[in-house]
């Protein structure tokens, strides 16, 4: 309902200068809102999983680990009003879709990285034969 | 009907078989090349990989299956792809996340109090995720290949007669059809309260262009991920990300949350890669392929044998390479399709740099195990061995070489590219410089005789021909002009009939004072000494300047006017003053050749004084020029 009357309210022909604050402002209730939905939470794991298959040591992500900790305890969990259906379906998609992503990406680096020991492997063996 | 739709759809794959991959690993097949064969089993190292039911597992089935026996081989695959609706086993895939799903049990509960069905998988039956060839005795099945078709997997099963298919699962991607690489399509079981999520989300990539609800359930039905009792209850709208309000504040947030720098990534992978590199070059030194002695033609043969299987390794990691970064390219795409341009770039961003990484490493070692196989082979620098010059045939030396040759060959072709020939104009500044003195010495008669063309030429490193046609052209360019400037000047201070009044004599016998047995007339040096002209207007000069032998002092004081700026002319080196006077001073120079006569012989020479006062008996066009030393001609 919030960002339905949002959205009115920021469609109006105003002046440049007046329409981009109004934006900015949109996009900041728009911020609030969707981090106080519950899925969120579930929204930035799979934030961090994609981004995780990028790396190769787990140490490196000690930082966003703490943080998301720290999130997840100081996050009060509100029920979402029964009018922003439209959010939950964006939600859920998108944590769906980040998911689907990190499998895909998963999939050819696991491929690759298993290439890439076996050609080690073939060469210590080239050296340990000549 | 949807039987139908299947066996329709799996004989156009049998005839056009777009998107499969198949590749034979079984040693029966000759076609194979060998270094291929190598890889291949070099590459597996898990002897289960091309086991039936691992592969049966990678796709959704259960371990169960592996009660029946080998003998029921057909039975089995009967049993399982014999109904569409018949349940063989259960889906693998039954969580939306796993590593998330446990965080979503503990801290959604709110949220699934109205929602406590939303799992996710592929289906409920495994042959609801499959599609498979029609039936046994269609074309496929006897060409004993089993097709597996899925959205996301490309699989080929060999199978031969009641064999159990144990050998050859290929697994591949394909990169002709990017929006379904890798990406199975997927649903939410609905409830009463929760509509179904396969309404926003399209099978296309992730998620596609929107389709109506028949064609979209007829679709799925077709391809087998939905059953039919659940196709009827699909929500009639259809929900996409890209346009939806909330997808540009989320990424947004998202970034806030967890934005990562690559600096300290850099540190561990290249840390890595230089101790690969250098294990690499500890085994290059201890093993034998750089040996210095002579190499008999067993060694040699080996030596090219292994050679030719790292240039083989060297083009499957770049082959590799080129196809990852085409599937993450696909990956990418069909994610932009979903969440607009750029979204992907995020989480891609980082696999990439740390793949690349990884290559890079392995193709640096694998150029080092190049290199040295090279040396001990006895090629050097990557010249490869022409016809004709191969280690039998010709001897070490002889292909050094033609390789030093070749190298030079290069080089003035390089030099060649970079500095293209124009012809030179002129003469070289040296050479020019030298004739230019002697012009401005000889400046009341620059005629040159035959021996001053002689020695001319000498110094300057000319032919005597050259000498003379640049006299010619100096005297028309840079002489006749300043004679006819000073002769115009001349003209105007006559009619302003401005008489000079200071007139500078000096002494009839005035001699060198210097003592070397030599002294240098120095034909190349020529130096402008500006007079420094005082309050009272007098002229002050150096009285060192005046010591040195055959100074000739030029005074043109009295030919300046007022519009003559204190400018510098280039071909003449002269400085002219609106006040002062120009004086040229031709100084011995201890640096440069020059002609050298005996000291005797200069004193000899009596300096011959031309009186210029007596403007009535002579007529020359420098009848002011006051104070006038010129040297003789000792030629």
């Amino acid at each position: 309902m919030e960002a339905r009357q949002i959205g009115e309210n920021g469609s109006g022909r105003k002046g440049v200068e007046e329409s981009d604050v109004e934006i900015k402002e949109n996009e900041e209730v728009l911020k609030k809102i969707i981090a106080s939905h519950p899925l969120y939470e579930v929204l930035i794991q799979s934030h961090i999983n994609c981004l995780k298959v990028g790396l190769s040591e787990a140490g490196e992500f000690d930082a966003t680990s703490e943080a998301w900790n720290k999130l997840v305890n100081s996050k009060s969990k509100a029920t979402p009003s029964p009018n922003t259906s439209e959010l939950d379906h964006f939600m859920e998609a998108y944590c769906m879709a980040l998911s689907k992503l990190r499998e895909a990406i998963e999939e050819p680096t696991k491929e690759t990285n298993a290439f890439i020991r076996a050609t080690y492997l073939q060469l210590k063996e080239l050296n340990e034969l000549n | 009907m949807a039987r139908q739709l299947c066996e329709e759809k799996s004989k156009d794959m049998a005839s056009s078989s777009h998107g499969l991959f198949y590749s034979d690993v079984s040693s029966n097949n000759p076609t194979i090349q060998p270094h291929l064969m190598n890889h291949i089993q070099g590459f597996v190292t898990d002897p289960d990989m091309f086991n039936l039911t691992t592969g049966m597992d990678m796709i959704g089935f259960s371990k169960n299956l592996q009660q029946h026996s080998e003998s029921n081989g057909v039975m089995m695959w009967k049993s399982f792809f014999g109904k569409p609706g018949q349940l063989a086993g259960s889906s693998s895939s039954k969580t939306m996340n796993g590593s998330c799903s446990n965080f979503y049990n503990q801290h959604a509960d709110a949220y699934n109090t109205n929602k406590q069905d939303f799992t996710s998988g592929i289906s409920e039956t495994s042959s609801e995720n499959l599609v498979v060839g029609g039936a046994h005795d269609s074309a496929p099945w006897q060409e004993n290949r089993l097709m597996v078709d899925d959205s996301s997997l490309r699989c080929v099963f060999p199978c031969e007669g009641n064999q159990r298919p144990s050998q050859g699962l290929s697994l591949s991607l394909s990169s002709t059809n990017p929006l379904s690489i890798g990406l199975q399509s997927f649903e939410l079981r609905q409830t009463s309260h929760h509509q179904h999520l396969s309404d926003f989300v399209s099978r296309e990539g992730f998620f596609g262009k929107p389709v109506n609800a028949q064609q979209q359930q007829q679709q799925m039905l077709q391809d087998g991920y939905l059953s039919p009792s659940k196709g009827a209850n699909i929500y009639q709208g259809h929900f996409l990300i890209k346009n939806s309000k909330f997808l540009v504040p989320a990424q947004v947030l998202l970034n806030e949350f967890c934005s990562l720098g690559t600096k300290e990534n850099d540190v561990l992978p290249k840390q890595k890669c230089s101790q690969k590199n250098k294990q690499w070059e500890e085994g290059n030194s201890g093993g034998g392929s750089s040996k210095n002695h002579s190499l008999s033609s067993l060694e040699y043969v080996e030596l090219q044998k292994r050679k030719t299987k790292l240039l083989a390794m060297l083009e499957e990691v770049d082959r590799r390479y080129k196809h990852y970064r085409n599937q993450m390219k696909a990956v990418v795409s069909s994610f932009e399709a979903v969440a607009g341009n750029g979204a992907a770039t995020v989480y891609s961003a980082l696999a990439l740099k740390a793949m690349s990484r990884h290559f890079r490493c392995l193709k640096d070692g694998i150029m080092d195990e190049i290199e040295a196989t090279r040396k001990g082979m006895g090629e050097k620098d990557h010249v490869a061995a022409v016809p004709g010059t191969t280690r039998g045939e010709t001897p070490r030396l002889r292909i050094v070489d033609q390789s030093l040759r070749q190298q030079r060959a290069f080089q003035q072709i390089s030099i060649m590219e970079t500095h293209p020939w124009r012809p030179q104009r002129g003469l070289p500044e040296r050479s020019v410089s030298v004739l230019r003195a002697w012009l401005f010495e000889h400046f009341l008669h620059p005629y040159p005789s035959d021996v001053d063309k002689h020695i001319l030429a000498r110094q300057a490193g000319l032919s005597r021909r050259q000498v003379s046609n640049w006299f010619i052209n100096a005297r028309v360019r840079l002489w006749k002009p300043m004679v006819e400037e000073m002769y115009l000047e001349e003209e105007k201070e006559q009619e302003n009939d401005v008489a000079s009044s200071d007139i500078n004599v000096p002494e009839e016998d005035e001699k060198p004072t210097q003592e070397a047995p030599l002294l240098r007339i120095d034909s190349e040096c020529m130096s402008s000494i500006v007079n420094d002209v005082t309050k009272s207007g007098k002229t002050i000069q150096n009285d060192n300047q005046m010591d040195a032998f055959g100074s000739v002092e030029l005074d043109f004081s009295s030919y300046t006017h007022a519009h003559h700026s204190s400018g510098v002319s280039l071909t003449l080196g002269l400085q002219q003053h609106g006040e002062s006077g120009v004086s040229l001073a031709f100084l011995p120079a201890a640096t440069q050749s020059s002609m050298f006569y005996p000291r005797d012989q200069i004193q000899e020479c009596q300096t011959v004084q031309y009186s210029l006062l007596d403007a009535e008996g002579q007529n020359m066009p420098f009848r002011n020029v006051m104070g006038t030393h010129l040297l003789h001609d000792l030629v």
